[in-house]
């Protein structure tokens, strides 16, 4: 028997590690192919809902010459029979041997992912530094919104991938294949490389820090490396790659049905949240474009079930009647659309109406804070009067479970904002029985959820001290006490994964040295509550002699250079500067659909006028 | 009421797929050859499909049914000769046909045939395994402690739920049985136990590396056992 199915035959969901689903490639390999592997630091289940992760697979296994294969993080029992049989971790098209690859490119979407990548190297038998591997071990590259902060990984991973990763993939791949026609090292690819926008090879800049650990200076080695890493977009969104087959996962996996991406980008400027910086200029797909990938992709699947993705789907110009469409043609053929992210307005709760005639689900909405005056500082541009007016029409129209999403610890929080959490669930049960008894159905269920708030890279907040675990702690009992209605539910993060993820987030190159520590301690998993170990952590930076609230709990000034300043995301540090200023006074930042707000991505990125200023 | 009845192979990884999975799996191949299901009612409106007997996760088949509801006839072709980029790799469509008949397909099953080799610590001599596989279906009593979560265990004579057990033959430190057993709701027992009843009774480790196979799944017809379709 082969050693992966002694492996398979002794764990859980063992479907996790074999591939061969519907619409994933199966290549004859060949001497001259490129060997690709995408992996991603988390189980099947997590990896196989992100759209990007399947975009990148499709992109790449159109080409001939290229084979591009997954890879997951194996879940805890599967290692375990790997080590005992002494399996390296496999590809799940052709059962490949990591090592074997050109390529293994990870997906970063979390922090607390990061121990895993350490733990798929490991399972590979590849050393984790960079500088420890040579010229007949894979490439390990790394894109996704977390290598917006690429230097607690600089010297992990040996390439990032900064912003849109469709086309500079290709690049990279090209650029290798040409390499190694005339004799490839891997020194000579890294520094060939470096030189393609939007890539960058930490191992070509040095740091130097002042003695109260802030950065002194970021500089290239060598001078024909570029001193900023301007990230990629595709300027042409409507028509840029989409893959017409997307594979039909095993297993349950989290977002099971097909997906569209209907538009890149956000307007709202809210300042808290980084896919809204990071993402811009917003970039949409049009109507007959969404239209007709739907039905390709329906028709390649089976799915049961679509959504329409993006950071703010109800805010796309013509989304009435793509969801009217949507329904008219699909509604015989018994298929649900979902959209994610739902506005607090009137206009969602009548295209809800419309999509409710298939299939009926329990309702989310993010006020995000407590308060107006909170609500006007991270700039969410609703109102008490919206959220009210939109529960009403809800609980009138027969739903009777709504989740309203709230972070913690934002800036200039107090326990008034914090109260406001509690008060506004509370109405939210008024408003329901204030509903004509005939209409409403049920019991009303109020689920108050609450994130702690992460200051990230990019943001209007990425100056700002994090709150520590007793303060979210002290929050949290504090909210529990306030809340005494039986018909609203309070579900929160843990405190201790938040300041870890804080941590990483925020981090400079010394974190590499934590993160293998940690892993050597035992961290991985760190996303998965049964397997977070916050002690080991705090070991960890012991034994390294790190004091965490560097990085997290400490408010930066605008002089410090911060590790992720040598990266250009388009938007500028003037604007979030700006940005920042504002939200102390409170004051609203308008949509940017309505006049341009000056972040500077049209300047440094488009070289243009962006979607907003070009249709108005 | 209408249904459809199709005969499918379960070979290769696969055998890894589990139950649950390989309903939605068989849920969105059916919706994309766009034929006429009928669906449940209801909000969440699925199509109604049954399988014949389940089939544990590991063990692959070349005997597998399931059958959903249709509202009308259509061309079988469209099953049997769907093209092979449809389905997940390892399964494969058969045959397949109408069947009016109300008892659900799970209620007609008898019986299964399997295919199980079993890895030995040396060669046996294929007449000696044949002896012991004798003596051990001659027996009145084959007892099988059933282990239940959160129950007492229970003790079941299983020799009645046997059929048949041939040896096909001895070689290359490897055993391999046909087993025939009864299956569905009247009587089931699966071929594993039958292996580990008989592993204790020769005396000989036959359960270190084993690899499944179902051959078919049978009902009953004028008294004989007939493969489903």
């Amino acid at each position: 028997m082969k050693k992966i199915d002694k492996c398979l035959k002794n764990v859980q969901n063992p479907s996790r590690y074999i591939g061969g689903e519907v619409n994933s490639y199966n290549k004859k390999v060949t001497d001259e192919m490129v060997r690709f592997a995408l992996a991603f630091p988390d189980i099947y289940e997590i990896g196989m809902s992100y759209l990007g992760f399947q975009i990148l697979y499709n992109l790449k296994n159109e080409r001939d010459d290229i084979f591009c294969e997954r890879v997951f993080s194996p879940w805890t029992d599967m290692e375990e029979e790997m080590r005992k049989n002494d399996l390296e971790l496999f590809t799940l098209e052709s059962k490949t041997p990591l090592r074997a690859m050109d390529f293994v490119a990870f997906t970063l979407q979390y922090e607390l992912s990061y121990t895993n990548i350490l733990n798929m190297l490991n399972l590979s038998n590849l050393a984790l530094r960079a500088k420890d591997r040579g010229d007949n071990d894979p490439i390990i590259l790394a894109g996704g919104p977390n290598a917006y902060n690429p230097e607690p990984l600089a010297e992990i991973v040996d390439l990032f991938v900064i912003g849109e990763g469709e086309e500079v993939n290709l690049e990279i791949i090209d650029l290798y294949k040409e390499i190694k026609k005339n004799g490839y090292s891997k020194d000579k690819f890294l520094e060939k490389v470096a030189k393609i926008e939007g890539v960058y090879v930490p191992s070509l800049y040095s740091v130097t820090y002042h003695e109260d650990g802030t950065i002194k200076a970021f500089r290239p080695k060598k001078d024909f490396v570029k001193e900023k890493i301007k990230k990629r977009i595709i300027k042409n969104f409507d028509k840029s790659y989409f893959p017409e087959k997307v594979i039909v996962p095993f297993q349950d996996v989290v977002h099971d049905r097909g997906m569209i991406e209907i538009f890149r980008g956000c307007t709202k400027g809210c300042r808290f949240c980084q896919a809204g910086m990071l993402y811009r200029p917003i970039r949409e797909r049009s109507k007959e474009d969404i239209l007709e990938k739907i039905e390709t992709i329906l028709n390649n699947t089976g799915f049961e079930e679509f959504a329409l993705s993006s950071l703010s789907t109800l805010d796309h110009s013509e989304i009435k009647s793509v969801v009217h469409e949507f329904i008219e043609k699909y509604e015989d053929r018994k298929i649900g659309l979902s959209l994610p992210s739902l506005r607090l307005d009137s206009f969602a709760v009548d295209l809800l109406k419309e999509i409710q005639k298939v299939r009926k689900t329990g309702l989310t909405f993010a006020p995000e804070a407590g308060t107006q005056r909170l609500r006007d500082v991270i700039n969410k541009g609703v109102t008490e009067e919206n959220l009210f007016s939109t529960l009403e029409e809800v609980f009138s129209n027969g739903w009777n479970r709504v989740k309203l999403y709230f972070m913690l610890g934002l800036p200039t929080e107090t326990y008034e904002d914090i109260k406001g959490i509690a008060e506004l669930g509370e109405e939210a049960v008024e408003t329901y029985y204030n509903v004509d008894s005939k209409k409403r159905k049920g019991r009303p269920q109020i689920t108050l959820s609450t994130a702690n708030f992460v200051p990230k890279p990019f943001t209007p907040f990425q100056w700002f001290g994090q709150n520590t675990v007793e303060e979210f702690n002290e929050k949290h009992e504090y909210l529990k006490s306030e809340i005494k209605n039986s018909k609203i539910t309070y579900n929160y993060h843990g405190s201790w994964e938040s300041t870890i993820e804080g941590i990483i987030a925020r981090g400079d190159r010394r974190l590499n040295e934590l993160l293998i520590k940690a892993y050597e301690l035992g961290c991985k998993f760190d996303g998965w509550r049964e397997h977070f170990d916050y002690d080991l952590w705090l070991q960890a930076f012991e034994e390294l002699n790190i004091d965490s609230n560097f990085y997290n709990t400490r408010t930066r000034d605008y002089e410090e250079i911060l590790p992720w300043d040598h990266l250009d995301c388009g938007v500028s540090k003037e604007y979030l500067i700006k940005e920042n200023e504002q939200a102390k006074q409170g004051n609203y930042t308008d949509d940017c659909r309505d006049h341009c707000t000056n972040c500077g991505v049209n300047i440094q990125i488009i070289g243009g006028d962006c979607y907003a200023k070009s249709n108005s | 009421m209408l249904k459809v009845i199709v005969k499918y192979e379960k070979m290769g990884y696969s055998k890894y797929l589990g139950h649950l999975e390989m309903v939605t799996q068989i849920e969105r191949i059916l919706r994309r050859l766009d034929l006429p299901l009928e669906y449940s009612k209801g909000y969440n409106p699925r199509p109604q499909i049954s399988f014949a007997a389940p089939l544990a996760v590991g063990v692959s088949s070349v005997g597998e049914y399931f059958e959903v509801k249709v509202t009308e006839e259509f061309d079988l072709d469209r099953i049997t000769k769907i093209d092979e980029s449809f389905l997940p790799k390892g399964i494969e469509f058969v045959d397949a046909e109408f069947s009016t008949n109300s008892k659900s397909i799970m209620a007609l099953v008898k019986s299964s045939t399997y295919i199980i080799y079993s890895k030995t610590e040396k060669t046996y001599e294929e007449g000696y395994i044949r002896e012991k596989v004798k003596e051990f279906l001659d027996q009145q009593e084959v007892n099988w402690v059933k282990i239940r979560k959160k129950k007492k265990p229970i003790t079941k004579n299983i020799i009645g739920l046997i059929n048949n057990v041939l040896v096909m033959n001895t070689s290359n430190d490897e055993i391999i049985f046909r087993v025939d057993v009864k299956t569905g709701s009247a009587g089931n027992l699966k071929p594993e136990i039958v292996l580990e009843k008989f592993s204790e009774f020769a005396g000989i480790n036959l359960l270190n590396e084993v690899e499944i196979q179902r051959l078919e799944i049978f009902k009953e017809n004028e008294d004989k056992l007939v493969p489903i379709i």
